[in-house]
C-alpha cells in the first residue's frame, strides 16, 4: 500500500513537472514568434499576406560566404534613402523658388537651421559648415529609418547592428578626415603619440588608436540598443495578451504599448539628434586639438 | 510640449551627452579588448593569459581616455564661459 501511494505521488509530480515544462515552452514560443517582428528576415509583411524576396545565390569573397538576398531591413533602408532624397530635393527646389519658405520647405529648413546653429557651430566652429552635408544626411537618414519602424508593417533598419555599424564606420572615416584636413597628416600622426617621450610610444600608440575606434563603436551600440530595446518592450507588452490567453486583459497592455509608442516617437528624434551631435563633437575635438 | 521646452531639453542633452558618452566609451574599450584577447587566445591556444593582459590594457586605456576627455571638455566649457563673460 505504501509503495502504491508513493507511486501515485511520483506520477502526480511527474505530470506537474511535465505540464509546467510545456507551459514554459509555450510562453517561450510566443516570445520567439513575436521576436520575429524585430529580427531581420527575408520576407516583408503586407496587409493580409507575406511577400518573399527572390533568393540571390551567395557569393564567395576571400573564402567567406556572403548571402546577398534582400532582407526586410535592407528593403526599408532603401525606402528611407528614397524618401530622404525626394523630400530634401523637393524642399530645396521649393525654397529656391520662393523667398519665404512654406510647407515642406519650411519643415526641412527648421531642421537644417537648428543643426547648423545648435550642433555644428557650437561644436566645430565656422569650419564645420563644410561638413554640414554629411551631418545633415546622417540626421535625416537615421530619423527616417527610425520613424519608418513605427509605421504599421514597417521595420526599423537601425535595430540591425550591421546598419548602425555601417553608419558608425562612415562616422569614423569622417572624424579622421576632419582631423587630418585641419591638422595635416604629419600633425595627425604626431597626435597619435600623445606627446610623450619616445620610450613610452609602444604603450601610447595602441592606447590612442584604441581610443579612435571606441568612439564610433559606442555610437553604433547606442543607436542599435535604443531602437531594439523600445521595440522589444512593445512586443513584450503585446505578448502579455497571448500569455494570459484572454481578451479581457488586452486594454492594459495596449494602453501601455501606446504610451511606449509615443515615447518611441520621441526616441526616434532623440537618437538621430544624439548620433549627429556626437559625430560633430568628435569631429570638432579632432579639429581643435592642434590649437592647444 | 512647447517648442521652448524642446529647445531647453535639446540643450541639456548637448551639454550632458559628451560626459555620458565617456562612460560608454570606457566600458566599450574594456569589452572590445576582452573580445580581441579572447579571439587571439583561441587562435594561439594560450587561454586565458592574453585575454587577461588585453583586459588590463583596456582598463588602463579606458582610464587614460576618461581623464583626457574630461579635461578637454572642461577646458572647452571654461573657454565658452570666458567668452560669454567677455561678451557681457
Amino acid at each position: 500500500m505504501n509503495s502504491s501511494v508513493l507511486n501515485n505521488i511520483d506520477q502526480h509530480s511527474n505530470t506537474l513537472i511535465d505540464s509546467s515544462a510545456i507551459h514554459a515552452q509555450h510562453s517561450e514560443n510566443v516570445f520567439v514568434e513575436l521576436l520575429h517582428h524585430i529580427k531581420d528576415s527575408k520576407t516583408i509583411e503586407v496587409p493580409f499576406a507575406h511577400f518573399e524576396f527572390p533568393p540571390i545565390p551567395p557569393i564567395n569573397i576571400f573564402g567567406i560566404q556572403i548571402d546577398l538576398t534582400i532582407t526586410r531591413h535592407v528593403f526599408f533602408l532603401w525606402i528611407s534613402a528614397f524618401i530622404v532624397a525626394i523630400v530634401t530635393i523637393v524642399a530645396a527646389r521649393k525654397n529656391l523658388k520662393s523667398k519665404v519658405p512654406k510647407g515642406i520647405g519650411n519643415l526641412v529648413e527648421v531642421f537644417v537651421e537648428y543643426i547648423r546653429d545648435e550642433i555644428v557651430i557650437p561644436n566645430m566652429g565656422k569650419d564645420g559648415i563644410k561638413y554640414m552635408p554629411y551631418l545633415l544626411t546622417t540626421f535625416f537618414f537615421i530619423l527616417v529609418m527610425n520613424l519608418i519602424g513605427l509605421v504599421p508593417y514597417g521595420a526599423t533598419s537601425t535595430s540591425n547592428v550591421s546598419v548602425t555599424g555601417g553608419l558608425a564606420l562612415i562616422a569614423f572615416i569622417m572624424i579622421q578626415v576632419a582631423a587630418i584636413k585641419k591638422q595635416g597628416f604629419k600633425h595627425y600622426l604626431a597626435h597619435l603619440t600623445g606627446g610623450v617621450h619616445w620610450a613610452l610610444w609602444p604603450i601610447m600608440i595602441p592606447i590612442e588608436i584604441l581610443g579612435l575606434f571606441t568612439k564610433p563603436f559606442a555610437l553604433c551600440i547606442r543607436l542599435f540598443a535604443n531602437m531594439t530595446g523600445g521595440h522589444i518592450v512593445i512586443v513584450s507588452l503585446i505578448g502579455l495578451i497571448f500569455i494570459f490567453k484572454t481578451v479581457w486583459i488586452a486594454p492594459i497592455p495596449i494602453a501601455f504599448a501606446v504610451g511606449i509608442n509615443i515615447l518611441e516617437l520621441f526616441v526616434a528624434f532623440l537618437q538621430a539628434y544624439i548620433f549627429t551631435m556626437l559625430t560633430s563633437l568628435f569631429m570638432g575635438l579632432g579639429m581643435q586639438s592642434s590649437e592647444h | 510640449m512647447k517648442i521652448s521646452d524642446l529647445n531647453s531639453l535639446a540643450k541639456a542633452y548637448r551639454e550632458a551627452m559628451p560626459y555620458l558618452a565617456i562612460g560608454v566609451q570606457m566600458a566599450a574599450m574594456v569589452v572590445l579588448m576582452f573580445l580581441f584577447g579572447k579571439w587571439v587566445d583561441e587562435k594561439l591556444g594560450t587561454y586565458p593569459w592574453l585575454m587577461l593582459l588585453c583586459i588590463l590594457f583596456g582598463i588602463s586605456a579606458g582610464f587614460y581616455h576618461f581623464f583626457r576627455q574630461t579635461s578637454a571638455l572642461t577646458r572647452k566649457s571654461n573657454e565658452k564661459e570666458k567668452q560669454s563673460d567677455e561678451n557681457r
